[in-house]
């Protein structure tokens, strides 16, 4: 008996992407009373004798079958016997789906069918509004709460089509973005998350053969439900091999077994097959599509040299004391390192009245500027000792313009380039050279005009120093204010491709892992071979020790004989 | 071969004048690269901060490149503008900043400037708003003949740009 066990009475979740229509469930109901018992037996009777034993005779037709089996499409309505005669009866249908009940009756009752048990409840009818749970949690007389009620309304009962393209595609009108008056049902469609949900539920009319059917007789066997997600909500569950569920009626207390199926058509292995390399084209196509747009080719620079590539922008400039600064800056490029005659590499900015932000006096250029540059290690003119690459210098000047042509020199300074690639924000202090006597700063106050270096290359290292030993003792400065320069850095060469190509990566690794395995596995071969050629040849030697010690040394006469 | 993504979002600005800011925003690139998927420009909403000191526009930038070569690495140019109650368009500034090189997450402030004219201009720049703009607006993203400008240093763009770069180590890039 196993797998007979149990029925977890809960709901299932389910998610397929095959369109709900597919979808057919088998519904077996059988009624579980004893099967002599008929009803409007006669009563036992009571003579003197004893109790009359009433007669199993034949059993008359029964009115309402035992057995009952349905197998039942998505949203397809059976109608139960209170439903025929209510929709039957013209005055009770109101609107559309009424009438469109009352020409299915009629055409139903024209056939003269039997009475059967189990019927459904589609989407629109009236009792899956109610049934939701949407305006009564519990089973008592809950007032449902104006939040429920309205949620009630809005539940949109659409699945698929056009709302759940728009929500995974985000639809944007051309025109009229903004509505200015929106109506009730938008501004409550609007606040809802959930996607809509489609429902189903298959009933038994369990009413004994004599009553006119009634609500009160109607139970729920299974309830289905379906969102826009593809999840299906199966309540209870398929009975897949379990015992089946049971009801007990009210009023008669008989009892009933049912069991749940899901016969849908599967689809095919071939099918599936077929769908997979569908799948499988369409995206290999879309990939080479994708790489062909891209291309095979990308720019490698010469052997053996080094590409320095640099994007920057000059950010700002503040705590100058002169306004409308611009900035001059050129790259000072050390021996080794070469630039392409058409590269620029000097920069002069636009001139920026500053403005106050935090009591500092601050000047945005947002300059861009970008350069490359090749390294390459000149062999010959090596010293025989390793020496590291000197990296290229950015020297600054900054200068300040004002409106009466009257010209300041506010500061020079240098940033070394940063030999590691990325981004970088460096900052440059700077310092401007200040004169021996007070005429200088009196000039400079009135009319502008301050001392400027000879070389520019003064702030950094001098390009005419060949020394061991530099001093720039003497030199007589006044720090001003900061430059603030980002640096986008990149580097290449083609000796990081062959670095690349030779590093193992970490699938690689591991498949060298195996590969070290397999090896430990052919050595442990080898070994056990050794070992077993080893035991054989001392075996042999054994052999022939033994041979050799039977036979006595041929005596010198005995050959003859 | 390589490819570039910049995923990411244009979080406001700060710092300007008045409040009521929209911004137009464009990548320009070299000759070698090619836009697979996104778009190269776009102008934010217009946001009108009552609180805050700043303009939050949280406009997304998402565009995939394909490149040859490293030159002509893309850049983001923006132009700030200010729509006051009237309902005019006055310039606020003019900022750039190169799309960063290494991959990551990059929180960027981009700061900004706006061409000045005479005093007379800016006399009447204050009663009436209006003022110089750039003839041409390429001069935002190329350095070439900037030292003839006149500006002034205005706000700046906070920007969070992530990148994602691919098949650049095969070429022996280092970033």
């Amino acid at each position: 008996m196993a797998g007979f066990f149990e029925p977890d009475c809960g709901t299932a979740y389910y998610r397929s992407n095959d369109p709900i229509k597919n979808n057919k469930i088998k519904v077996t109901l059988k009624k579980v009373s004893a099967s002599f018992a008929e009803e409007g037996a006669k009563p036992v009777t009571t003579t003197e004798s004893g109790v009359e034993l009433a007669t199993i005779g034949k059993q008359k037709k029964k009115k309402s079958p035992d057995h009952e089996e349905c197998i039942i499409g998505w949203q397809q309505k059976i109608f139960c016997q209170r439903e025929i005669e209510f929709y039957s009866n013209k005055d009770n249908c109101k609107n559309v789906l009424d009438q469109k009940y009352h020409q299915e009756v009629l055409s139903l009752i024209n056939k003269r069918r039997q009475k059967n048990m189990i019927f459904t409840y589609v989407d629109h009818d009236p009792f899956s509004h109610q049934q939701e749970g949407v305006y009564s949690m519990t089973n008592l007389m809950e007032k449902p709460s104006p939040l429920a009620i309205k949620m009630a309304q809005v539940r949109c009962r659409r699945i698929g089509g056009r709302q759940l393209r728009e929500k995974e595609q985000g639809s944007i009108p051309k025109t009229l973005i903004v509505d200015e008056n929106p109506s009730e049902e938008s501004k409550l469609r609007n606040h809802l998350e959930a996607p809509p949900i489609q429902v189903m539920y298959i009933m038994a009319d369990l009413s004994p053969p004599n009553k006119t059917p009634d609500e009160t007789d109607e139970y729920v066997l299974c309830a289905l439900k379906v969102d826009a997600n593809g999840v299906l909500c199966v309540k209870p569950d398929y009975s897949c091999g379990r015992k089946p569920y049971s009801i007990e009626t009210y009023m008669t207390r008989e009892g009933f077994d049912y069991t749940i199926e899901n016969v849908s058509k599967d689809m095919s292995r071939q099918e599936q097959e077929k769908e997979l390399r569908m799948y499988r084209e369409m995206y290999s196509r879309h990939n080479d599509f994708v790489q062909s747009c891209v291309g095979y080719e990308f720019e490698v620079p010469p052997v053996d040299t080094l590409k320095y590539v640099v994007f920057g922008e000059i950010v700002s400039a503040q705590d100058f004391e002169k306004d409308n600064l611009y900035i001059h800056m050129f790259t000072d490029l050390p021996k080794d390192w070469t630039a392409e005659r058409s590269q620029q590499l000097s920069w002069i900015t636009q001139t920026c009245a500053a403005k106050t932000v935090d009591q500092t006096e601050i000047a945005y250029f947002s300059y861009p500027f970008h350069f490359e540059l090749n390294y390459k290690k000149n062999q010959l003119s090596s010293k025989g000792e390793y020496e590291l690459p000197q990296f290229p210098r950015l020297m600054l000047e900054v200068g300040a313009f004002d409106s009466w042509s009257r010209h300041y020199n506010e500061g020079y300074s240098y940033l070394q380039l940063p030999a590691k690639p990325g981004i970088h924000t460096e900052t440059a202090h700077c310092w401007r050279p200040v004169g021996n006597s007070v005429v200088d700063n009196l000039r400079r106050f009135f009319i502008g005009g301050t001392p400027e270096i000879e070389d520019p290359t003064y702030a950094a290292i001098p390009s005419t120093f060949d020394g061991s030993y530099l001093s720039k003792f003497g030199f007589r400065t006044q720090s001003t204010g900061t430059v603030t320069v980002r640096l986008n850095v990149m580097l290449q060469s083609r000796a990081f491709m062959e670095t690349k190509a030779n590093k193992r990566s970490l699938g690689s690794l591991l498949e060298s892992l195996g590969i070290t395995a397999m090896q430990a596995n052919i050595t442990s071969v080898l070994e056990a071979f050794k070992r077993a050629r080893m035991k054989m040849v001392a075996a042999r030697e054994a052999a022939t020790q033994e041979l050799l010690r039977e036979v006595r040394p041929i005596q010198k006469g005995e050959l003859e004989e | 071969m390589a490819e570039v993504h910049v995923i990411g979002q244009i979080v406001g600005a700060s710092g300007f004048p008045d409040h009521s800011l929209f911004c137009k925003w464009g990548i320009h690139s070299g000759g070698g690269w090619k836009i697979l998927s996104g778009l190269r420009e776009g102008q934010t909403q217009v946001d009108n901060s009552q609180s805050h000191d700043a303009a939050y526009f949280a406009h997304p930038i998402d565009i995939h490149f394909a490149t040859k070569g490293i030159q002509g690495w893309p850049r983001l140019h923006f132009q700030v503008w200010h729509q006051d109650a009237f309902g005019r368009n006055e310039l606020y500034g003019y900022g750039f900043v190169h799309i960063p090189t290494s991959p990551g997450m990059h929180e960027i402030d981009c700061p900004t400037w706006r061409p000045t004219g005479t005093f007379m201009e800016s006399v009447t720049q204050f009663f009436l708003g209006g003022g110089p703009h750039l003839k041409n607006p390429d001069l935002i993203y190329s350095g070439a003949d900037r030292y003839r400008l006149q500006t002034i240093a205005m706000g700046k763009i906070h920007l969070r740009i992530g990148i994602i770069l691919r098949n650049f180590d095969k070429f022996g890039i280092e970033c």
